[in-house]
């Protein structure tokens, strides 16, 4: 049972600047940390459902990176961003999950938001909505069959929104190198979308 | 019609990236509604390219119950906890079984130099102890050495 003291990072960090956190939990601070997981918590979360395709794994994978980064967490260089270092922890997590397993990501029905759901009954216009509910589970079909890589960069820019330069940071490669990837991934996944489309 | 120059297709794939991320400075917003009013292969791959991102920006992803991020930071705590606790108890059972192995060999010399013990007793002792010892070493050779050269470690099963 864990005290209710220990259950969100009650004891507040004075500052929202993020290298004072950091700095706070390389001084070993707890909530400092409680308080970075709850800033990136989303993110990571999304991240590792759009690698994994699985609630579950998700959640477990986006927590256990977490705990890997606290503990790694003095050899972060501080002034850099926290969350693409701990991306890389991720991602690393991610690969290992779909390399060491037969997991395969779950159908966009079950892990993504349906129009159906998100349309008032007044509005909606079922039709229309079960066709992009279609084209939604096409283009989720389509991304999980583009190479790991691929996959990646279109889930940075398209889902997590990330600049160019944060991509470059995470993936630790040039900002050419990032455009060249995304326009590759970009028109793999056309012709994912092409060969679905006419089976 | 003409056709985009193999020189200038990289040019091209770098400012249909931006452009479709709506990233394009005014100076290379110029250079690529000159690639797209000139070249009839290019205006189509921006509007193949546009369909594209339209399709991704559809997915959205459901999310999670409020109680799953309302216990998210808890749960990390306790697997941080629970690791300090694991550390502990593997360095107090590392200590305990080397006290346990330093007296099981104690024990075990001088039941080997008991003159009361017979022989085929004593040889006995030395073949377990040796088996044990050669099973122990096949094992570990096996995980540290054998497994960095498999060759079908990155196949999926």
């Amino acid at each position: 049972m864990v005290k209710k003291s220990n259950d969100k990072p009650a004891q507040p960090v004075e500052t929202d600047d993020e290298s004072e956190i950091i700095l706070q939990c390389q001084q070993g601070n707890r909530h400092a940390f409680g308080i970075l997981v709850e800033r990136y918590k989303k993110p990571a979360f999304f991240t590792a459902l759009g690698f994994v395709g699985d609630h579950d794994a998700a959640l477990d994978l986006s927590q256990e990176a977490f705990v890997k980064a606290y503990r790694a967490i003095k050899s972060f260089e501080n002034g850099k961003r926290f969350f693409t270092w701990y991306y890389r922890i991720l991602r690393n997590l991610c690969f290992n999950h779909l390399r060491d397993s037969a997991h395969r990501p779950r159908p966009f029905s079950e892990i993504g938001e349906q129009a159906l759901q998100s349309l008032s009954d007044a509005e909606a216009d079922p039709e229309k909505a079960m066709e992009s509910n279609e084209v939604r589970d096409m283009v989720w079909r389509g991304l999980n069959r583009l190479k790991v890589h691929e996959k990646e960069i279109i889930l940075l820019k398209d889902f997590q929104d990330f600049s160019y330069k944060e991509i470059a940071e995470a993936l630790q490669c040039p900002l050419g190198t990032v455009m060249s990837r995304l326009y590759t991934a970009r028109k793999a996944l056309k012709g994912e979308l092409e060969r679905i489309l006419a089976s | 019609m003409k056709q985009l120059p193999n020189i200038e297709k990289q040019r091209f794939e770098q400012l249909l990236t931006k452009a479709i991320d709506g990233e394009l400075e005014a100076a290379e917003q110029v250079d690529f509604d000159a690639f797209i009013s000139r070249y009839p292969e290019c205006r189509q791959e921006w509007q193949e390219h546009q369909k594209v991102k339209e399709a991704t920006k559809m997915l959205k992803f459901k999310q999670p119950s409020g109680e799953v991020w309302d216990n998210y930071w808890i749960n990390i705590y306790n697997r941080i906890e629970r690791g300090v606790a694991w550390i502990a108890i593997s360095a107090g059972a590392i200590i305990l079984l080397t006290y346990a192995l330093y007296h099981l060999i104690e024990v075990l010399f001088g039941f080997m130099s008991n003159p009361t013990v017979p022989f085929f007793i004593k040889l006995a002792v030395i073949l377990v102890v040796g088996g044990v010892a050669i099973l122990f070493i096949s094992v570990i050779r096996e995980k540290l050495f054998l497994q960095k050269k498999d060759i079908y470690k990155e196949v999926k099963r």
